[in-house]
Order: structure tokens, then sequence, then C-alpha cells
């Protein structure tokens, strides 16, 4: 077995182990609006196109052509209250290609709220959850027009709380 | 202040013969893509998570402009349908792309995203 199907096999078996460590249910992920401005006009239709996002995607289809793809999105929800950044990158690596992303999602400001002796909900604070999501994918082509692929996310999820006294 | 951490494994596999394109993680995903023809494809997609079902049309009148058109019924709180449009330009190794959503989730909101993907 040469140097290079070894690598392969090593970086799949990795990108399967945290699926055994983990084992988790369905989370909401910051990618779940969607992970590009393409793919929101799509109607949140993912993995027909193939560029950087699709580490977060489909990593079989990340670019298949001997050039470096960079791609940078930026989103806002709900009157600016939310605000959503991605960023990707993909670069042949021996026989397929190797893809990075970074996608962050902010709410600032969110009423921290409790129920007083008088049953009247009041603010005591502010908080500022963050989520951010780093991913790694490798796709590698079995066939001109056949490619298999796997991505392993880490999620980083943080409330920060601004104020601790009553209102 | 909490600090969690989850890695989760989506792996799938991409059968391209230039007009679909399949993937099929560990939460079930089927997309489908038909070029009617070079100015006008379709596009469809069915996700388990958050019971996702959605369709969409591109229209390219110039080379260099795409336009988008898009709709979705997603199940967050209780079932939202969300209409999108969108627009990409088209400049040579670059990219950018604007998109608007108009969407049932959190009341009544808008979405507004810009995209640059680019190739060195």
């Amino acid at each position: 077995m040469s140097i290079n199907k070894k690598w392969i096999i090593a970086i799949l078996l990795g990108l399967i182990t945290p699926k055994v460590a983990a084992q988790s249910g369905t989370i909401d992920m910051p990618t779940d609006f969607g992970t590009s401005a393409r793919t929101i006009a799509l109607g949140g239709i993912e993995g027909v196109y193939s560029s950087a996002y699709s580490v977060f995607e489909n990593p079989a289809a990340l670019p298949k052509d001997n050039t470096h793809h960079y791609s940078i999105f930026y989103m806002q929800l709900a009157d600016k209250e939310s605000s959503y950044m991605t960023a990707a990158a993909s670069y042949p690596f021996g026989k397929g290609h190797i893809g990075f992303g970074f996608t962050q999602e902010q709410n600032p400001g969110i009423d921290h709220t409790s129920q007083n002796s008088n049953n009247e909900f009041i603010s005591n604070g502010t908080f500022s959850p963050k989520q951010s999501l780093y991913q790694f994918g490798y796709q590698y082509p079995l066939k001109p027009n056949l490619s298999i692929g796997g991505y392993s996310p880490l999620l980083f999820a943080r409330p920060i709380c601004h104020r601790r006294q009553w209102i | 202040m909490s600090l969690t951490a989850k890695n989760i494994l989506n792996s799938s596999v991409s059968y391209n013969n230039g007009y679909n394109d399949l993937k099929f993680p560990s939460e079930f995903v089927a997309s489908a893509r038909y070029d009617i023809t070079q100015k006008m494809g379709l596009f469809g997609q069915l996700k388990t998570d958050h019971m996702l079902k959605a369709v969409g049309m591109r229209y390219t009148p110039f080379p260099y402009i795409d336009l988008f058109i898009g709709w979705n019924q997603t199940r967050i709180v209780e079932t939202e349908d969300q209409v999108s449009l969108g627009l990409s330009l088209n400049l040579n190794t670059i990219l950018v792309h604007f998109s608007y959503q108009d969407t049932d989730i959190v009341g009544n909101t808008q979405l507004y995203g810009i995209s640059v993907d680019f190739q060195i």
C-alpha cells in the first residue's frame, strides 16, 4: 500500500471516529439558515454547485480542478438582530481535495427574563449567544464523474451574559 | 458562561453527470438538478432535518448574470413557508451573489445575504 493511500485511509478513519464518540441527536447548527447567498436564493437547496462551500453541504462536490477556491458569506436575519459570517477554502491534496470552513452566528443583546412574585415577566439582564462551527472535509475521486467525501464539524456554543442586576 | 463542543460526522457520496448531484449524509438528503437548457435549470431537495422540502429555479439571461427564485417548507417551531430571490454576477474568477428571503420563522422577518467566491 502506497503512503498516499495510507494517508487517505487515516483521514477517512479520523472522520468516522467523532461519530462513534458523539452520537449526537439533532441540534441547531449555525448553517441551518444556509451556507451561501446562492444556496438561500434557491430556497435552501444544497449540494448542487461545486464551490468551497461544499465543505458544509456535500464534501464530495468540492471543486475538482487544480486551483484554490475561497468563499465568504455574510447575512443578517430577523430585522438585523442576528448575523452570520462564513468563510471556506478548498485545495488540491493528493488525489483528492481538502476543504476547511468556519461559520459564526451572533445574536447580541437578547433579554434574559424571569417572573417576579406578581407573575410579571421582567428583564434581569441581556446575553449574546454565539455559535462557532469549524468544519474539515475531504473529497476523493473514484471515477471522473464519481467522488466520495466526508466532513467532521466541531461546534462551540457560548452564551455571554452582559448584566446581572434586576431592572 | 458555558462551553460545549460536539463532533458529528456526515458522510456523503456525489455522482455528477452534469445534471444531477445527489448526496446521502447521515441525515437523509436527496438533491436533484435538471438543466432544461443552458439558460434555465430546476432544482429540488428533500431533507429529514426540520422536514425541509425545497424547489428552486435558475435563469441566465446573460452569461454573466444568474437569477434565482426558490421556495421551501421547513418545520422549526411550526410549518413555515419561505420564499427566496437571488442574483449572481459572474466576473470571470470572481462570483458575487446576493440573496433575499422572506420567512415566517420568528415572526415575519427578512434575510439578506451576500457571498463572494473566488479562485486562484
